[in-house]
């Protein structure tokens, strides 16, 4: 099975196309949060979405910085658990804004790649010499 | 429902989602390698 890695290096380490994006939604998804301007707005529950969000993006970067499988396949799995929240929450509180009633279906879409991707790491981690 | 509520839902079935998906990988790996210790494989 191939790995989700390019052919290419950038800082003479592998890069990693998904595991980018999902860093990137990490941080900004923490950012909205501590700023209490997404969909948790101001509670308890986004800011620890957010310390969450920060974590999982930390565990992604630490992941491909120390090319450590552990850390991409953790920060992989919190990535999808934090998509997974928001398309929770948006199911929940749908609102009545169309931007708001479909939004979840974004953040699924991001659980299913997220999801995927980790259990395709774990399962290459399994093909290792074998 | 109450915006609060909804929110700790959201937050403790995330949770549940990521432990199956843990449990998925992990069943799946020992059904590929029955008996085998699991490594600290990283590349460091």
């Amino acid at each position: 099975m191939p790995r989700l890695d390019l052919p290419v290096q950038f800082l003479r380490r592998p890069v990693k196309p998904l595991a980018f994006a999902a860093m990137w939604t990490m941080f900004v998804i923490g950012y909205i949060n501590f700023r209490d301007i997404g969909l948790f707005k101001n509670s308890v529950s986004g800011d620890i979405l957010a310390a969450f969000s920060v974590a999982a993006g930390v565990a992604l970067l630490a992941g491909w910085w120390r090319r450590s499988q552990t850390m991409a396949e953790v920060g992989l799995l919190m990535a999808s658990g934090v998509w997974f929240a928001r398309m929770m929450l948006a199911l929940l509180l749908p609102g009545t804004n169309p931007s708001t009633q479909y939004g979840w279906l974004f953040s699924g879409a991001w659980v299913i790649a997220l999801l995927g991707a980790f259990l395709l790491e774990r399962d290459d981690r399994d093909n290792w010499g074998h | 429902m109450d915006p609060a509520l909804a929110q700790a839902v959201s937050l403790v079935a995330s949770g549940v989602f990521m432990v199956l998906a843990a449990v998925a990988a992990y069943i799946n790996s020992r059904a590929k390698h029955p008996g085998k210790v699991e490594e600290d494989d990283d590349d460091e």
